[in-house]
């Protein structure tokens, strides 16, 4: 993966365009046993000359090729995770084609709120235990927290800011949850709403029971649930009269 | 007996649900302030340790980190234990260092390069351990003896000895509970910069002018150079008044010199929360007639208050004393400092604890007559109000044919049916004020609330402009509300079901100051006294010919020329009557499984003797909240702390098991709208803390009818079932 990415900078540097960048190697996570990096890049400045120059965050020092860096982290740095670079990605976000380079551990949730600012997509338990983060990939409901963005190439994403046809209008689930009390301090509510969501696309009539079991991921601390039942019912219902 | 208004009691929505819905509401971990930087706090691996010294240099050197922080950059300020960093760690989880980075992931990578030479100190877990002469001490100065002072009382009534004497039955059990985790949503972050000498904060807190206060004490700063912002909250439910993360935001952005937004972790959250229910052991004693007269009640109970006094219950003694009219009963209570996080208030604040003892000893004195648990509460008390709610929970639920006798049922899958009442409090509109608001007239006639209490998700902005509203007799949508915020007028924090008492006073004082004030005009205007006005649907009329008005835009548009602008302020004071605090009571029916142990709950009923709902819709919602975390406090949440390091070891959203939707059935709700408060000026009363106190002791009273024994200690797990039943 790492080799691949490379090419369109190693590219850039034999054809003589250079730009100034830094990198930033990371703490790692572990994917299927490899360690990969994590950091932070300066966007490129497009149409500028590109001088490549690998940073090591520890102690400063400079070296001219990625593998290098990673040689140097394998030697001096070996407790820390080797680095690894971004990577270009392009994903459709509420309707809308957005591209991003993205480091191999940023989560979908990390990218959704911090680079691209989708607050509505909640920030919980980090782990896929809350289900505030909840977001539609393809129409079904995915936890972000625990999804990388790398993964996501290509794929189609929804978020709690996506549901409502404009500004001004509210999507009906929207509307039943408000009019049936369906939520308290707010914070479960988008990943609650998307999900009903995706199971009223898919049974527009659903049982108690099977809401029941649609929203089990979903805490509310709040203890709305038998109101975001209610809602959910009062939302199909909306739906199905037009 | 329910009074009837036009605005207050209706199940209008939330105003801000628009914005919650739409994903438009901005908590403090949404915020972000230019040039802002991020912290990150490093906590200590050890429950009791000196920090003889910490090595910064590798985090300081590394790109990125712009300020490091330890107790050495933290001013001393004469109460030791409040310090925001200090050179004694606590409790595992305790804060020793922070950073402030350019990135999140800058900062917990510098973290990690931060050295700590600890020194390890010999560490106590357990508050009986801890009064043990000889036993480690936390702060030798200020609680000698790990002695928490403010909680080591003793109440008496009667003569207990001569009780017990003249009791045919005498029952002892020593119960204990667990120390629940608060644990709400929204991820503690704060956001503090520094203009000069003047610090602001961003913080999703139920509590900002405290907040404001510690900020202000911590940083040697006055008051009025303080200001703390709440927008959205992802709930508060009490847990935020022990917490330090704030203070280390308004440091690192001193040390940095910009604004620096704290983000705190997952672990961080659930440990810290971890002991604000505090773990108490009570040791019961009860005597009764035959005929099931209490004649003495005494008890001693000791609650763990971790490793901070200055937070948690002062003193809680066992609430159902008076209401179940014992003549005679002891109470003594000792507040003991363990290695542990801070106690300090979750949803109920002492009384969930308590009140759960107290209900589940009920039962098995009760039991031990052979008297129906039901029938046993309703000899002990007098007053008709105390009762009604007991018999109209108990009808609802069917108890009359479903209750027998635990000896009666057989069978793998067995059910049972358990009850628990609780007399709650009315956040003490008698002994606790602290509520103040603002209302303006403008321009169009429209009006402008604003009032100090932050809106923690209960609603709370929704039922204050239904007060205001109903007041000034106009419309819901005619009135917009600023809250939560310190440069509003102010208020102590919205805590102890205090809000529709507290601040529903306030605010509709504030409304009646503006009518004073309008109707001094426009009775100069109509030539007529501002005695002979009322208002109705938002004109103010001569009451003996109604046709003679002024509307309030009438009123509001010539004010600037002439009176000028006009404001009405109200506050709320120490009254002389008391309070009628609202009940709960709660009848539950559980099926106990008794192969696998497993309890599920099959219905529950929460009758709650509110007075007046200021919004039937937003006072369920506490309803059926409160019952979800009694049910979470009695079934599936647990603490489990490592005995030898005293390390939560389920410090994680996976093995901490929150109750969900598919745990909890639906639920019988009712308000039982009785006698209205005489302390507020509809009659309200609180209603977000009672019903967590009724559900876990009325599901553990369930489970003994169905199976013959309950645990002495909540939660029931399959675990302690299935011991009890001799299965493992």
């Amino acid at each position: 993966m790492a080799e691949e990415e490379k090419l369109p900078e190693e590219k850039k540097k034999e054809a003589g365009g250079i730009s100034r960048r830094q990198f930033l190697a990371g703490t790692g996570l572990v994917i299927g046993g490899a360690a990969i990096g994590a950091g932070i890049t300066y966007p490129l400045v497009p149409g500028k000359v590109e001088v490549i120059k690998y940073v090591c965050p520890i102690d400063q020092m400079e070296f001219s090729t990625f593998a290098e860096l990673q040689a140097h982290f394998a030697v001096v740095h070996s407790e820390l995770p080797a680095p690894a670079v971004e990577e270009l990605i392009r994903l459709t976000i509420n309707g809308f084609t957005y591209e991003l380079r993205v480091e191999p551990n940023w989560t979908l949730a990390f990218v959704l709120r911090e680079k691209f600012g989708f607050t509505g997509v909640k920030r919980g338990c980090d782990e896929g235990a809350c289900g505030v983060c909840t977001v539609l990939m393809d129409g079904k409901p995915v936890l972000s927290c625990t999804i990388l963005a790398i993964e996501c190439k290509g794929r189609a994403i929804e978020t709690i800011e996506g549901l409502a046809p404009d500004a001004v209008t509210l999507h009906p689930i929207q509307q039943a949850f408000i009019e049936n009390h369906g939520l308290q301090c707010g914070y479960c509510t988008p990943g609650v709403i998307l999900v009903t969501k995706a199971l009223l696309s898919e049974n527009p009539n659903p049982t108690e029971q099977e809401v029941r079991q649609a929203l089990a991921g979903n805490i509310c601390r709040c203890g709305d649930y038998q109101q975001i039942v209610a809602s959910v019912l009062a939302a199909a219902a909306k739906i199905k009269g037009g | 007996m329910a009074r009837e208004f036009s605005i207050v009691g209706k199940p209008i929505p939330m105003v801000d649900a628009p914005e919650k819905v739409s994903g438009r509401a901005v908590y403090s971990i949404d915020d972000c302030v230019p040039g802002m930087l991020y912290g990150k706090i490093l906590t200590s691996p050890h429950a009791h340790a000196n920090i003889k010294g910490i090595d910064t240099s590798k985090a300081e050197a590394l790109l990125g980190v712009r300020a490091v922080l330890t107790y050495q950059d933290v001013l001393p300020i004469a109460i030791k234990q409040l310090k925001v960093l200090s050179s004694k760690v606590q409790y595992v989880g305790d804060e020793v260092a922070a950073v402030a980075a350019d990135t999140e992931e800058i900062a917990d990578r510098a973290l990690k390069l931060i050295d700590v030479d600890y020194e390890v100190l010999p560490a106590v877990f357990d508050p009986e351990e801890a009064l043990e002469p000889g036993a480690p001490e936390l702060y030798p100065e200020l609680a000698p003896g790990n002695l928490y002072y403010r909680m080591s009382r003793t109440k008496r009534k009667g003569d207990v000895e001569q009780g017990f004497m003249e009791s045919d039955i005498i029952r002892e059990h020593v119960l204990s509970t667990f120390p629940q985790a608060v644990v709400p949503h929204g991820r503690l972050c704060a956001i503090a910069w520094w203009e000069g000498d003047r610090l602001t904060v961003i913080d999703s807190t139920q509590m900002p002018y405290k907040v404001r206060a510690k900020l202000a004490t911590w940083l040697d700063t006055p008051l009025n150079k303080v200001r703390v912002i709440h927008k959205f909250m992802g709930g508060g439910m009490g847990e935020d008044n022990t917490y330090r993360y704030y203070g280390i935001a308004a440091y690192l952005a001193k040390k940095a010199k910009k604004p620096v937004k704290v983000i705190t972790d997952p672990v961080y959250h659930l440990v810290g929360s971890a002991k604000k229910r505090a773990n108490a052991k009570f040791y019961l004693k009860v005597g009764v007639k035959k005929d099931g007269t209490i004649m003495a009640f005494s008890t001693r109970h000791i609650w763990d208050k971790g490793s901070d006094s200055s937070g948690g219950p002062g003193y809680v003694w066992l609430a159902g004393l008076e209401y179940y009219e014992c003549p005679n009963y002891f109470d003594e209570s000792f507040g003991v400092l363990t290695n542990t996080p801070p106690n300090g208030a979750h949803r109920g604040y002492g009384y969930p604890e308590v009140l759960w003892a107290q209900e589940v000893m009920m039962d098995r004195v009760a039991n031990a007559l052979g008297m129906d648990p039901l029938e046993f509460r309703l000899k002990q008390m007098q007053a008709e109000r105390s009762k009604r709610p007991l018999e109209i929970a108990a009808e609802r639920m069917g108890w009359k044919d479903k209750w027998t006798p635990p000896s009666s049922k057989t069978g793998t899958k067995r059910r049972g049916i358990g009850i628990a009442t609780v007399i709650g409090w009315s956040s003490g509109y008698s002994h606790y004020p602290g509520s103040s608001a603002m209302i303006q007239l403008l321009d169009d006639g429209n009006f402008y609330l604003e009032a100090g209490i932050s809106d923690t998700g209960t609603g709370s902005k929704t039922t204050m402009i239904q007060v205001a509203a109903e007041a000034l007799s106009v419309n819901v949508e005619d009135i917009t509300i600023a809250s939560g915020d310190t440069i509003l007028p102010p208020d102590v924090a919205s805590q102890a079901s205090r809000v529709a008492v507290c601040a529903g006073t306030a605010v509709y004082n504030a409304a009646q100051d503006l009518k004073s004030k309008l109707f001094k005009i426009v009775a100069a205007k109509l030539e007529v006294k501002p005695e002979d006005l009322d208002v109705k649907d938002g004109k103010i009329f001569v009451k003996a010919s109604p046709d003679k008005y002024k509307t309030y835009e009438e009123v509001a548009e010539p004010l600037r020329g002439a009176e000028g602008y006009q404001a009405g302020w109200g506050t709320q004071v120490v009254g002389e009557l008391i309070d009628i605090n609202p009940i709960s009571v709660q009848v539950a029916e559980v099926e106990v499984d008794t192969e696998t142990g497993e309890v599920q709950l099959i219905a529950l009923s929460d009758v709650y003797a509110i007075g007046t709902a200021l919004n039937r819709a937003i006072a369920l919602g506490q309803l059926s909240g409160g019952v979800a975390c009694g049910f979470g406090y009695e079934i599936t949440e647990d603490i489990i702390y490592d005995p030898t390091t005293g390390a939560v070891l389920n410090s994680s959203y996976l093995m901490y098991r929150l109750p969900t939707m598919v745990d909890i059935p639906t639920l019988d709700l009712v308000l039982y709208e009785d006698e209205p408060n005489p302390c507020t000026p509809y009659g309200q009363r609180g209603v977000g803390e009672p019903s967590v106190c009724a559900a876990a002791p009325a599901i553990n009273n369930a489970i003994y009818n169905a199976i013959g024994v309950s645990p002495d200690g909540n939660p029931t797990t399959p675990q302690k079932i299935l011991r009890l039943l001799g299965k493992i």
